[in-house]
C-alpha cells in the first residue's frame, strides 16, 4: 500500500483527522436550525432530556404531568423537557485569483476540509461553497460520518486556478440556496474591493454566526519592494507604479493593520469572530493551537 | 568683483540637454511588472503617501534627477568656473619672496629647506592661474619680487607660467640677514604705476619687527615653517685684537637657537690646516665666546669652522672668515720741526719714526724709483709732505688747500676754545678746556661749518670765530687738520697732548688693519680707499667678479657681498683681502615675529597656502563620474518585489 492510498484525503494527514474527529466547532451563541439534531435548544422540547417543572396550565398535554407530584401535593405539575436541535455549518471558500498566491488557496482548501470533518462528526449539517464548481455548492447539505469522503473528495476538487469571483459573490451565492441558522466560516484574503461589509451583515441577519480567517501570504504580511516598479493586480489586471523608498513599507504595514482590525471590528460587531493567518504558518499550530487556545474549536 | 567667475561662459547652452534627457527618460522609463494578488492595499498606501509627501513624485524619478545632475556637473565643468579666493581678487598681485641666510634652514635632516617650502607655495599660486590656449592666463598678472637685504624684481606683472616658474627657480639663498624695506619701497613705487591692492609676503618670519615703510596697499604676511625653530648654533661674530706680544688673539662669538644641539667642535683653519679646535657644550639661548691665539710675524687667512654633533638646521652661519696682516712697527712721519710730537711718539715706543734722529733736513723721502714711500701716519707742518702717502695724515699749522676760501689764519690776536668733541677716538681722553691759542682762526664772511661739512669735513675742535681742528675721512683713511700751530698755543703742555698723539698713533693702526681685523658681515663690504677713478676687481667666494670704480674721493664703496668668505680685491697697485661671515644673531637663532609693524599698520603673521584662483573644473568632473556611476548603480539594481508566484 503506497502512502498516497493511506491517507484518508490529499488535504489532510491522518493523524490531523484523527484529531479533528474529537474536536467541535464552539459557537459563541446556541445558533440551531429547527431541524432535529444533537444541539440543545434554548426552547423546550421532546427529549429525553429532563429540564424543569412548571405550573399546569389548560391545555397542557397531560401526558406531561407528572403524577407522582400530583399524588402528593394535589396540584398538577408538568414537566419539561430540553429540545435537541440540528447546526448548519457553512463553509465558504474564497477561490478568486487572488487566493492562488502563496499558498493561500491551499490552505483555505485544508481549512474548509478541517471545519468540515469537525462539523460531520459533531453530526452538524455541513455545506461547502466555492466559485467554479456549478452553482457554487461543493458539497451539498449533509450530515453523518459516512459524508465525510464525499464531502473531503468534493474539497479536493476546488479548482487551484482561480476564478474572478469575489468572497461577497459567493456569500450571495450561498445565501440564496441556504437556509437555518448555524455558523458562516469565511476562508479568504479578504482583499477585496467589493462591499465585505455587507457581506457580514448578510450573513449576521441569516442566523449565521460568522467565523472569518483571513489568509494571507509571506509577502502580502511583509513585502519588500525595491526599485521602481509596475505592480499588476492579478484579478483585474489594474497596475499601479512604486517605488520603494522611504516610507512606503511603514505606510503598507499601516494599512494591513488598519484592515485586519476593520475586519475584526465587523465580525465582533455580529457576534462573530476573526483571526488571521499566514499560508506560510503550520496547519497544526493553527488548528490545535491558535484556534483551540481562542475558543474556535474545543 | 565677484568671487566667482568662467572660464568657458559660452558653454552655457550645453544646459539645453537638459531638455531631451527629461524627454528620453520618459520615453524610456523602465518599470519592471510584478503581479501581485490584489491591489487593494497599495492603492491605499500610495493614495496615503502622494497625500503626506507632496516630494513623492520627485523621489520616484530619482534617476531623472540623477540624470540632470550628471548633465549639470558636466555643463558646469565646460564652462570652466574657478574661485577667485578669499585674497585673490585684484588684477595684478605682486608676491615678496624671502631667500635670506634664515631661509636655507632644513626642517629636518637632510629634508627641506623654507625656500623650498616658500616656493612650492608661490609655485601653486602660479599654477592655480587660469590657463588659455596660448598658455597665458586672461585673468590676473603676479610680479615676483625677491628680497633678502635689498629687494630685487625678477618680473614685471605677467601672466606667463614659464616666465614665473623660471623667475621662481632662479631665486637663491643668499647668506645675508633679512630685511623687506627695500623690496616694500620697490612694490610701493610698482603701486603707484600698478594700481593693484594687495600684495603678498612670503617669508619664514625672521624679519626685524619694525620695517620703515609705508605701505599703500594690503600685505598679506603669509609665514612658511611655523612648527618652532629647528636646532641651530652659529657664529655671531669674529674679530682679532693685536697683543703686544706680536699675537693675534682671536675672538670668536657663538650663539644657539631655542634648541641647540648636545655638543660641537669649534675649528680655527689656515690654508687647510687645522690650527686649533676647541669643544664646545652649547646651551638652548645661550651665548659663548671662545679666543685663540694666532702668530702675527706673517700675513694669514683664517677661517672658523663650526661642527655640530648633531642637526644643525642653518649651514651659512657656521663658518666666518678673518684675514690678519702680519704685525710690524707703525711707520710714522713727524716733521723735524715738530719736536715736541716727536718726543711724545718717540715715548709710546713700537714705532718706526721718521726722519730718523740727525735726518731732519733729509726732506720729503722717496723710494729709489723716486715714488714716495708710504707711511701709516704723517704729522707735518711743512705744505710739502702734507700729501705724504699715509693711511692718517696730520697737518699742523696748515689751511687745506679745499679750504683756504673758506678759513684764514693770523697771527694777531687769539683764539679761544668753545667746545671739543669728546666723544671722538682722536679726543679721548683728551683735555683741552685750558687750551690758548695765539693764532686767529675764523671763517671767512658767508662761511661757516655747515660749509665745511659740505666738503666732507668734521669740525673736532670749535673755536670762538671758526674751527680749530677739523678732520676728514678718505676711504678707510683719515685726513686731521690742526689749523693753527701747535708751537703758537699751549697745546704741547697739556696734559691731553701726550694721549692725543697716542690717538692718532690708534687711529694710523686702526685704518691699516694693525689694531685690530674684524670678520664682516654679509651685505656689503666696508669702503676702501684706492686712487680716485681707478677701478678695482672684486672676486667673489665660489667663483665670480664685481668691477667697481673708485669715486672721487677715491673711495670704493657699496660692493655686494652675499656670500660669506674672502673677497680678494685687487687695484692697480693694491690687493686688500676681506673676511665675510653671516654674523647675525637673528638669522642663527631663526626665530620668526608674529607681526611685522609698519609705520602705520601691523601686519599679522597667517600660514599655509596663498589662496588664489581656484579651478573648480576637476571637482566637478569628479562629481559627474561619481554620480554616472551612482546612476548605473541604481540603473542596474535590480527592481523586485517579493511575492508568490500565481499556479
Amino acid at each position: 500500500m503506497n502512502q498516497a492510498s493511506a491517507r484518508l484525503s490529499a488535504l489532510l494527514p491522518n493523524d490531523v483527522v484523527a484529531r479533528l474527529e474529537r474536536l467541535r466547532i464552539q459557537p459563541r451563541r446556541k445558533t440551531t436550525a429547527r431541524g432535529r439534531g444533537d444541539h440543545l435548544s434554548g426552547r423546550g422540547g421532546t427529549s429525553t432530556d429532563f429540564a424543569d417543572y412548571r405550573d399546569y396550565a389548560a391545555g397542557d398535554d397531560l401526558r406531561f404531568v407528572d403524577w407522582n407530584a400530583f399524588a402528593r401535593l394535589h396540584r398538577p405539575y408538568l414537566k419539561t423537557f430540553r429540545l435537541e436541535e440540528e447546526r448548519h455549518i457553512l463553509i465558504l471558500v474564497d477561490a478568486s485569483r487572488s487566493m492562488c498566491f502563496e499558498g493561500k488557496l491551499a490552505r483555505a482548501r485544508q481549512l474548509a476540509a478541517a471545519f468540515a470533518v469537525m462539523g460531520l462528526f459533531s453530526n452538524e449539517r455541513v455545506s461547502v461553497w466555492a466559485p467554479g464548481i456549478g452553482d457554487g455548492q461543493v458539497v451539498r447539505s449533509t450530515r453523518g460520518r459516512p459524508a465525510m469522503r464525499r464531502a473531503l473528495t468534493a474539497i479536493e476538487g476546488i479548482a487551484e486556478t482561480g476564478t474572478a469571483v469575489p468572497i461577497e459573490r459567493i456569500v450571495d451565492l450561498a445565501l440564496a440556496h441556504h437556509a437555518g441558522r448555524g455558523m458562516a466560516i469565511v476562508l479568504s484574503d479578504f482583499l477585496s474591493e467589493g462591499d465585505v461589509k455587507g457581506s457580514f451583515n448578510r450573513l449576521f441577519a441569516s442566523g449565521l454566526e460568522t467565523l472569518a480567517v483571513q489568509i494571507l501570504g509571506p509577502t502580502e504580511l511583509d513585502p519588500e519592494v525595491s526599485g521602481d516598479l509596475r505592480l499588476v493586480d492579478s484579478e483585474s489586471q489594474q497596475t499601479l507604479d512604486v517605488s520603494g523608498l522611504g516610507d512606503l513599507m511603514q505606510l503598507y504595514h499601516e494599512h494591513r493593520a488598519r484592515w485586519q482590525t476593520e475586519l475584526d471590528g465587523w465580525c465582533t460587531a455580529r457576534g462573530g469572530r476573526f483571526i488571521a493567518t499566514s499560508s506560510a504558518e503550520s496547519l497544526e499550530s493553527l488548528l490545535f493551537e491558535r484556534m483551540r487556545r481562542g475558543g474556535w474549536i474545543a | 568683483m565677484s568671487a566667482m567667475g568662467f572660464h568657458g561662459l559660452s558653454y552655457w547652452p550645453l544646459a539645453a540637454l537638459a531638455v531631451p534627457v527629461v524627454v528620453f527618460y520618459f520615453l524610456k522609463l523602465r518599470r519592471d511588472r510584478a503581479e501581485i494578488p490584489s491591489l487593494v492595499l497599495w492603492r491605499q498606501v500610495m493614495e496615503d503617501r502622494r497625500v503626506n509627501s507632496p516630494f513623492q513624485r520627485f523621489k520616484r524619478n530619482i534617476l531623472l534627477l540623477l540624470q540632470l545632475l550628471l548633465l549639470a556637473c558636466l555643463c558646469l565643468a565646460a564652462m570652466q568656473p574657478f574661485f577667485h579666493g578669499a585674497n585673490g581678487a585684484g588684477r595684478h598681485l605682486p608676491i615678496l619672496i624671502d631667500h635670506s641666510a634664515s631661509m636655507g634652514a632644513l626642517d629636518k635632516p637632510h629634508g627641506r629647506t623654507r625656500l623650498d617650502e616658500a616656493k612650492r607655495l608661490v609655485r601653486e599660486r602660479i599654477d592655480n592661474l587660469g590657463k588659455t590656449d596660448d598658455d597665458r592666463t586672461d585673468d590676473q598678472d603676479i610680479c615676483l619680487i625677491a628680497f633678502a637685504r635689498d629687494g630685487r624684481r625678477l618680473t614685471g606683472f605677467t601672466s606667463n607660467k614659464r616666465e614665473l616658474h623660471d623667475a621662481l627657480d632662479a631665486i637663491e639663498i643668499e647668506d645675508v640677514p633679512s630685511n623687506p624695506t627695500t623690496a616694500l619701497q620697490l612694490t610701493q613705487a610698482l603701486a603707484r604705476t600698478t594700481g593693484f591692492e594687495r600684495a603678498e609676503l612670503v617669508t619664514d618670519g625672521n624679519l626685524p619687527e619694525q620695517v620703515d615703510a609705508e605701505l599703500a596697499f594690503k600685505l598679506d604676511y603669509r609665514r612658511v615653517a611655523t612648527a618652532g625653530a629647528p636646532p641651530n648654533l652659529g657664529i655671531t661674530s669674529c674679530n682679532a685684537q693685536r697683543r703686544a706680544d706680536g699675537h693675534w688673539e682671536v675672538f670668536i662669538g657663538i650663539e644657539s637657537a631655542a634648541e641647540a644641539p648636545a655638543s660641537a667642535t669649534l675649528e680655527l683653519v689656515s690654508g687647510g690646516h687645522v690650527l686649533e679646535q676647541r669643544p664646545l657644550q652649547p646651551q638652548a639661548n645661550g651665548v659663548e665666546r671662545v679666543s685663540f691665539l694666532v702668530p702675527g710675524d706673517e700675513a694669514i687667512e683664517l677661517e672658523a669652522r663650526l661642527h655640530s654633533d648633531g642637526f644643525d638646521a642653518l649651514a651659512a652661519d657656521d663658518r666666518a672668515y678673518l684675514v690678519l696682516p702680519a704685525i710690524r712697527p707703525m711707520r710714522v712721519w713727524i716733521a723735524p720741526a715738530l719736536r715736541a710730537w716727536r718726543h711724545a711718539a718717540s715715548a709710546l715706543g713700537g714705532l718706526d719714526l721718521h726722519p730718523a734722529a740727525g735726518a731732519a733736513d733729509a726732506g720729503a723721502p722717496t723710494t729709489g724709483d723716486a715714488k714716495p714711500v708710504s707711511y701709516d701716519l704723517t704729522i707735518t707742518d711743512q705744505v710739502s709732505e702734507a700729501a705724504l702717502p699715509a693711511a692718517v695724515r696730520v697737518t699742523v699749522g696748515l689751511v687745506p688747500p679745499a679750504l683756504r676760501e673758506m678759513i684764514t689764519v693770523s697771527g694777531e690776536g687769539g683764539s679761544s676754545l668753545v667746545d671739543y668733541r669728546r666723544s671722538d677716538a682722536l679726543l679721548a681722553h683728551v683735555v683741552l678746556d685750558d687750551l690758548l691759542v695765539n693764532e686767529r682762526v675764523s671763517f671767512a664772511p658767508g662761511c661757516g661749518e655747515k660749509e665745511l661739512e659740505a666738503l666732507g669735513f668734521e669740525v673736532l675742535v670749535h673755536g670762538d670765530r671758526g674751527p680749530l681742528m677739523i678732520a676728514r675721512s678718505r676711504g678707510g683713511a683719515l685726513d686731521c687738520h690742526l689749523l693753527f700751530h701747535s708751537d703758537r698755543s699751549t697745546l704741547p703742555y697739556r696734559v691731553g697732548f701726550p694721549v692725543l698723539v697716542a690717538n692718532l698713533v690708534s687711529a694710523a693702526m686702526g685704518a691699516t688693519g694693525q689694531a685690530e681685523s674684524t670678520c664682516v658681515s654679509t651685505g656689503v663690504l666696508p669702503p676702501i680707499s684706492i686712487g680716485a677713478g681707478q677701478s678695482v676687481m672684486v672676486d667673489i667666494p665660489g667663483g665670480g667678479h664685481i668691477a667697481a670704480v673708485a669715486d672721487g674721493d677715491g673711495v670704493v664703496a657699496g660692493v655686494r657681498a652675499a656670500r660669506a668668505g674672502i673677497y680678494h680685491m685687487a687695484s692697480p697697485g693694491r690687493a686688500i683681502d676681506v673676511g665675510v661671515g653671516l654674523l647675525n644673531a637673528t638669522e642663527t637663532r631663526l626665530g620668526s615675529v608674529e607681526s611685522v609693524r609698519f609705520r602705520e599698520v601691523a601686519v599679522q603673521a597667517s600660514a599655509g597656502a596663498i589662496p588664489g584662483e581656484r579651478a573648480l573644473w576637476p571637482k566637478l568632473a569628479l562629481a559627474a563620474i561619481l554620480v554616472c556611476l551612482a546612476e548605473w548603480w541604481y540603473f542596474h539594481r535590480r527592481p523586485s518585489f517579493s511575492s508568490g508566484s500565481p499556479p
